[in-house]
């Protein structure tokens, strides 16, 4: 058995060694196939399929989605619990300012408490993790650095614990350096902090609902049971706290599930579209081996003659084909290198667990494993055709080398069958995820990018922690910003456009009206400072926008069209009066007038229509604690080259305040659309190699066919037949084939679309257009395909066809 | 064996007096294909019995059914109505498996274009029909080397097929068919692609191998290389219409 499998082996990789050109092309489309199949896989297996890199992860839990608990929560839920063995509060991507070593830098720091820790169960890099004495109010504050900051800021330096750091103004002593995947969440974590010293007054109250929660679930306790207990507690406490616990949601779900969740459906569309790549790349080298095994026909049945079985020549064919997956495997996996580089560069930023992804045994095996089914598949057809051969044709009346023409000429047909139906769900795929990305682009945003440039400012707390100091720092940087070469207009908003986490959001009171805390109006709120919707040409729809009287004037407010729609529908929102329930003060409500109602924008997603929306002057504000905001500049030139006066402008007003996230409006517009922009790159790429595919074996089909009837087309051409009886006669054959693979293709492509509906936008699985105009595609590039080869045929010479030996 | 055949009273079953138990026994062979609502006849009510060591000539001209009678006799076609005896077993009752392994045992074969596989050395075309018969890579070897020494080619054991002349070529499909030892050689055309001297140096090889018990069966439309033969058997329309025993030439 081995020797006969080696023999096959060494006799196919000499016939292959013989016929170099037909080796090259198979090994060339199997490594193209490969190789993307093995970058898409090593992403997905990274992103998707690996265990979250702690101890027993399938017990890890997140507990909320979006900050929406507090400390006393936490607290609450880790005295009741049963479910899980330990709850951990905390916060992601929390400013600090670091001054002081080297330049003053933004950086982002997880608060955590410290069984945050003890629930991911991972041993630090160097030092330690946090204590629970580190989590007190007046503790030294400490900091747990995260690998990829201590390898930038110390370059790895096993020193550096003892070191003290300047954050926002306070001295933070470093006590340990966390290994890199403990940054599971992709945050950029550049270090974990003790809540009590950083943010102490979150602890006592039980409104600053900004934290999320993760656990890790006693073993042999089911997420459901955790479920049931976790929403009895919360109900509870919305009963014993209904001001600050009324709303609050808690949905727990596996932390693998919620890390990788939202990449999912993408990264199944992208694993889908690859394969469908390699089934058409198996299809079109079992093209190629079966025209080589019309070519050798008279081989196959000399071995029958010689007492070879099906089995045997089963094993010969597929010796053939696995020599050729396994160098087109190894050639794939060299080609994987770039093919991952060009999959993550395309990638959006928001690809969690991108830095992952490597070339391991996992993937290797992945691709082996690919790379022997794909040998399979090329083989199946010919090896079944060349188990049937009959040894006939060897005779005398049989021609030399000819066996099986007709059967190979079927099996050939449903190969191209195969690959045009396989292209056309890839184009019908592409189609709809380019439709999906261009109706994104043309998605009213409600603003106006061109000429706006923005960047985030935050104040630092030891300066700016109380009111007044913050107010006069934005002022003033409006001003300076207003004074700046080249700005047109400048102003400052909380939250900007296309904000994916939302910003301020709270409860809103109308004066006049009851609610129970369940109906109770929710909206976010955007204070802005300065002309913001003049910068932002956001469209007062009615009334009027802010001024600068309104600074220190009577309470005013702005909403946008859907909050108007919500509450006056119908009626005009001008002249209303609502507060915020959260951000008034001690007095009782904070009423405001609505002076106008402006257009609805792009507010977190460009998928998503704007929440209910009221904005405020960031000068009538009540609360203490809003430090950050993001100036909007705009210009009438290019806004880039506002960059160095705007930078100038704000170390005008203070020289620690750092500008972070400095890009246009453009960009961030752009950033939004990246997933969209990247399915519909990376499937449209994949549906132009299986259209590439399907149209090489058209291509190699109708030479066949054309070169197995020489003798009927030259008797044809000598009884009278015209050049294009030819040519529709050839053509006409690729273009049947062409029409039952699109019969097949398409509706397959409807199934899959629906499957996938998920990653579109604004276009139906069931989009006429996207049918019609795939279908177009590959008929138009069908008949191109088709030309050559009938050409060839209608060009041929009867008479000397005719008087052949 | 005793096999009794009432058809077809012209053609006898034993007309070779004395000779050896039958290689081959055809009783009442026929084959057709359906066409146009009725039955075309490739072979009609074949009676032919081939003894041990007995050197047939088919003839015949072309669409005489020579070819289809080639194949059944070479088990590459069963489906055909009829008695068919190899060597005693009934190939008309035998399944697949065990029709290919009687083809293994008992046939080889020789074709007009050699059908040499281009990609193999002589040695290992030789080699090729052993590595089908579960024999050991030292006995196929010693058994090459072997054959390759009777038909002296041994210094062109390493050649490719494409380095030979067409009459070392048939030399060598020659022994490839002897190499597994089988009872029957059957020849299509053995000599229809050499000139007339290689021809008959093949001719002579199969009389050698005949001598040395082979049972060799050929079709052919040479006379002259019939008459290396001991019988020739006329074929017309399907019809074995006489059968002649030669006097070896």
């Amino acid at each position: 058995m081995i020797e006969h499998a080696w023999r096959d082996l060494v006799q196919a990789t000499r016939g292959l060694g013989r016929r170099p050109a037909f080796a090259l092309t198979a090994i060339l489309t199997l490594a193209v196939a490969i190789g993307a199949n093995t970058a898409v896989f090593s992403v997905v297996d990274a992103v998707l399929l690996r265990p979250l890199p702690f101890p027993e992860p399938e017990r890890l839990s997140m507990l909320t989605r979006e900050g929406d608990v507090s400390i006393l929560d936490g607290v609450d839920w880790r005295a009741e619990t049963r479910t899980f063995e330990d709850i951990a509060l905390f916060l992601r991507q929390w400013n600090l300012d670091l001054t002081g070593d080297g330049d003053r830098e933004r950086i982002f720091a997880s608060l955590v408490e410290p069984a945050y820790f003890r629930i991911l169960k991972t041993a630090p890099l160097l030092g330690r993790t946090l204590s629970a004495d580190d989590d007190r109010v007046g503790a030294e504050p400490v900091a747990v650095l995260s690998e990829a900051f201590w390898r930038a800021r110390f370059g790895s330096d096993p020193g550096v614990l003892g070191r003290w750091l300047q954050l926002s103004g306070q001295a933070t002593r470093v006590v340990g350096v966390m290994p890199a995947a403990f940054d599971y969440m992709d945050d950029e974590v550049d270090l974990w902090a003790p809540v009590a010293t950083v943010w102490p007054f979150a602890l006592g109250e039980r409104g600053t609902n900004n934290f999320d929660a993760i656990g890790r679930l006693r073993a042999g306790v089911s997420l459901e049971a955790a479920r049931g207990e976790l929403v009895a507690i919360t109900t509870r406490l919305a009963q014993q706290y209904p001001k600050s616990n009324a709303r609050k949601i808690v949905e727990p779900m596996s932390l693998h599930e919620f890390v990788t969740g939202p990449s999912r459906p993408a990264l199944v569309v992208l694993l889908g579209a690859v394969l469908l790549v390699a089934l058409a790349a198996s299809a079109n080298v079992a093209a190629l081996l079966l025209a080589r095994h019309l070519a050798r026909g008279g081989e196959y049945a000399v071995r029958v003659a010689m007492g070879a079985g099906s089995r045997h020549l089963f094993g010969q064919v597929l010796a053939e084909s696995v020599l050729l997956a396994l160098a087109g495997g190894a050639l794939g996996v060299a080609l994987t290198a770039w093919g991952r580089d060009a999959l993550l560069a395309l990638s959006p930023a928001s690809l969690p667990r991108a830095g992952t992804v490597a070339l391991d045994a996992r993937v290797l095996g992945f691709t082996l494993g690919l790379a022997l089914v794909a040998a399979l598949l090329a083989a199946a057809l010919p090896a079944a055709l060349a188990s049937r051969t009959a040894p006939g044709s060897l005779l005398a009346s049989g021609s030399k080398g000819a066996t099986g023409g007709v059967a190979t000429a079927r099996a050939l047909s449903m190969l191209v069958v195969g690959e045009v139906a396989l292209a056309s769900v890839l184009l019908v795929g592409s189609l709809l995820l380019i439709r999906s990305f261009l109706r994104l682009q043309s998605e009213p945003l409600g603003f106006d990018p061109r000429g706006t440039l923005m960047a985030d400012v935050v104040l630092p707390e030891s300066r700016y922690a109380s009111r007044p100091s913050q107010t006069r720092a934005a002022t003033e940087i409006v001003r300076q910003l207003e004074a700046a070469p080249g700005v047109a207009a400048a102003a400052w908003v909380t939250t900007p456009p296309l904000s994916p986490r939302g910003g301020l959001g709270g409860a809103i009171l109308i004066d006049g009206r009851r609610f129970s805390d369940d109906d109770l109006p929710g909206a976010r709120v955007r204070f802005v400072h300065g002309d913001y919707f003049g910068v932002a040409r956001i469209p007062v729809v009615s009334g009027r926008g802010f001024s600068r009287e309104d600074d220190g004037g009577a309470p005013v407010t702005v909403v946008n069209q859907r909050f108007a729609s919500l509450y006056w529908p119908g009626g005009n929102a001008v002249g209303q009066r609502i507060a915020f329930r959260d951000f008034g003060d001690a007095a009782g409500p904070y009423w405001m007038t609505i002076v106008g109602v402006v257009s609805d924008i792009k507010g977190r997603l460009l998928t998503a229509p704007d929440t209910a929306t009221v904005y405020a002057p960031f000068l009538q504000r009540k609360i203490e604690w809003n430090r950050w905001g993001t100036i909007v500049v705009r210009s009438d030139t290019d806004p880039l080259a506002l960059v160095p006066g705007v930078r100038a402008a704000v170390e005008a007003v203070d020289p620690d305040v750092p500008l972070q996230d400095v890009m246009t409006l453009g960009t961030r517009v752009s950033r939004a659309a990246a997933p969209q922009r990247f399915n519909a790159r990376v499937v449209s790429a994949f549906g132009l190699v299986a259209l590439g595919l399907a149209l090489q074996g058209l291509f190699g089909l109708l030479a066949f066919v054309v070169e197995r009837q020489r003798r009927e087309i030259g008797v044809r051409l000598s009884l009278g037949a015209q050049a294009r009886d030819v040519v529709r006669l050839v053509a006409g054959r690729g273009m049947r084939l062409t029409l039952v693979g699109l019969a097949i293709g398409l509706p397959l492509g409807y199934a899959l679309a629906r499957a996938s509906a998920a990653v579109l936008f604004g276009v139906t699985p069931a989009d006429a257009a996207t049918y019609a105009l795939a279908g177009t595609a590959l008929l138009a590039s069908a008949a191109a395909a088709c030309l050559l080869p009938a050409r060839r045929a209608a060009r041929l010479d009867p008479a000397a066809i005719l008087w052949e030996p | 064996m005793g096999l009794v055949c009432d058809l077809a009273p012209d053609v006898s079953l034993d007309k070779n007096e004395g000779m050896q138990e039958p290689m081959i026994e055809l009783c009442g062979v026929e084959k057709s294909y359906p066409q146009g609502g009725g039955q075309v006849y490739v072979l009609r009510r074949v009676d032919l019995t081939v003894g041990e060591g007995d050197f047939v000539s088919i003839m015949g001209p072309s669409g005489a059914g020579k070819s289809t009678l080639l194949h059944i006799l070479g088990i590459h076609d069963s489906e055909f109505t009829g008695e068919y005896h190899l060597t005693g077993e009934p190939v008309h009752k035998l399944g697949r498996k065990e029709r290919h392994e009687l083809q293994k045992r008992a046939i080889g074969f020789v074709f007009q274009s050699y059908h040499l596989l281009d990609e193999l050395t002589v040695a290992e075309n030789l080699e090729l029909p052993l590595s089908y018969r579960n024999l050991k890579k030292a006995e196929r070897e010693a058994v090459v080397a072997d054959t390759l020494d009777r038909f002296q080619i041994v210094g062109k054991k390493d050649l490719y097929p494409r380095q030979l002349s067409g009459g070392q070529q048939q030399l060598v499909a020659v022994a490839r068919a002897i190499v597994a030892s089988p009872k029957l050689i059957l020849a299509d055309e053995p000599t229809g692609n050499l000139h007339s001297e290689q021809g008959a140096e093949i001719m002579k090889l199969f009389q050698k191998l005949n001598a040395e018990g082979t049972t060799i069966v050929q079709v052919t439309h040479s006379e002259t290389n019939a008459g290396y033969g001991k019988r020739i058997v006329k074929m017309r329309d399907g019809w074995v219409v006489n059968e002649s025993q030669e006097a070896q030439g």
